[in-house]
């Protein structure tokens, strides 16, 4: 199906970002990655800059502040390009999503590609600051892990989209990171997102206050119930339960 | 001039070729249906919204996890803030939770009536098998905005040891 239907990042404003370092933020595990970016957008006041055509996806607009906007969108600040969603990627896209996410960041000469999320913690409602782990696509997103103090991820299975970002961000040799914070299954995971942006922080040398994240947690929770919702259903779909199972390799 | 009497061979001709038009139609709004689904099976299945405007009410998400002792029933509460709030029941095969919102919610410029509502209160009913659980043994607990309840299962069966 996906190599029926295009997907292409259309740009509405110029991006001449000199090598621009590439956020990903998309409906995964908690929220988690939505939930950071959707912050970034607001205490950052990036700018809309362009958004994902597809036939993938359902046709419709979103309306904030009476402008329309699509679903999946490019945000921007300085040399900060940033993606994120307001519905989950369904299966069939998350293919040539990722790879054309990787091609144009590519062709943008981007440093790397930063990914947010979360990793489903049994334990969850016993942590106070979740702990964040990274998976690296090569040597110096790697590197890049270790500056921030990431715990690396050993052993264990990624499913979905950050996966797909990964081997295709290896196999087009733009570094890929990403960064998975202790988080609640099933529901938005605010907390969760405030210790993901905190690492972020660090990496690109931005200042991103999670103050305001934190005092609207519970409203957060309230208002990301009908997308956690839609996003479990997608997760299950494609067996994002494996990344809980162990993983058969090196046993 | 009279009209020539249509044979009844011409007749089961129309009514097949109308038949078959309908199937036709029929076909392709199945086959619409299922490319639409495969595509964005989220957005175009019919999830209801997560709350109720005639009973001011907010649907919470949940889970539910069965191992060999017992059923665990995890409720998201968020604007709740003390577990004197929560009333937990069971009856006929159901579990019912309700749960008052602090300050009740208000998506204040969002859609064109839900505007003006104000949820005060969660409610779930969440479909439990009654007659498997030992009642008496039931417990809850109530931490950062998240419910856990324990529904323990009869004890069945009889345990054998190995000399």
């Amino acid at each position: 199906m996906s190599e029926k239907y295009s997907v292409k990042i259309i740009e509405e404003k110029p991006i001449d970002s000199k090598e621009p370092i590439v956020i990903i933020g998309l409906p995964d595990v908690g929220l988690v990655g939505t939930i950071s970016a959707f912050h970034m957008v607001q205490e950052l006041k990036m700018e809309y800059v362009g958004f994902i055509e597809s036939d993938l996806l359902p046709p419709m607009m979103f309306v904030h502040k009476t402008e329309i906007y699509p679903p999946v969108r490019v945000y921007k600040l300085n040399n900060i390009l940033l993606v994120t969603s307001e519905i989950p990627i369904s299966e069939y896209m998350i293919r040539p999503l990722a790879k054309e996410i990787v091609a144009w960041a590519k062709a943008k000469n981007a440093k790397f590609i930063i990914t947010l999320g979360g990793i489903a913690a049994p334990n969850r409602m016993e942590i106070d600051m979740p702990e964040c782990f990274s998976v690296f696509s090569d040597k110096s997103a790697g590197q890049l892990a270790q500056k921030s103090k990431l715990t690396p991820l050993e052993e264990g299975v990624m499913v979905g989209m950050y996966a797909e970002l990964l081997k295709h961000g290896r196999r087009q040799g733009i570094p890929v990171l990403t960064i998975l914070a202790q988080s609640f299954d099933r529901y938005p995971d605010p907390g969760a997102a405030a210790s993901v942006l905190n690492k972020v922080s660090e990496l690109i040398d931005v200042r991103i206050s999670v103050e305001e994240l934190v005092k609207r947690a519970e409203e957060i929770r309230i208002k990301m119930r009908e997308l956690m919702q839609k996003t479990d259903q997608t997760l299950r779909r494609i067996g994002k339960a494996q990344e809980l199972e162990v993983p058969p390799m090196y046993t | 001039m009279s009209r020539r009497r249509r044979t009844i061979w011409e007749e089961f001709d129309e009514l097949f070729n109308r038949m078959w038009e309908e199937f036709e139609h029929m076909r392709e709004e199945i086959e619409r249906r299922i490319t639409e689904s495969a595509r964005y099976p989220d957005w175009s299945c019919s999830t209801k919204p997560l709350w109720d405007s005639s009973r001011k009410c907010l649907e919470p998400l949940y889970d539910i996890h069965e191992t060999e002792d017992a059923i665990e029933v995890t409720v998201d509460l968020p604007g709740v803030e003390d577990k004197k709030d929560i009333s937990i029941n069971i009856k006929e095969n159901m579990l019912e939770i309700e749960a008052k919102i602090k300050k009740p919610v208000r998506f204040e410029r969002w859609g064109t009536s839900q505007r003006e509502m104000a949820f005060a209160h969660y409610y779930k009913q969440i479909q439990i098998p009654e007659e498997k659980i030992d009642l008496e043994k039931a417990k809850a607990t109530f931490k950062n905005g998240i419910l856990r309840v324990i529904l323990p299962l009869k004890k069945k069966g009889f345990r054998i040891n190995i000399e």
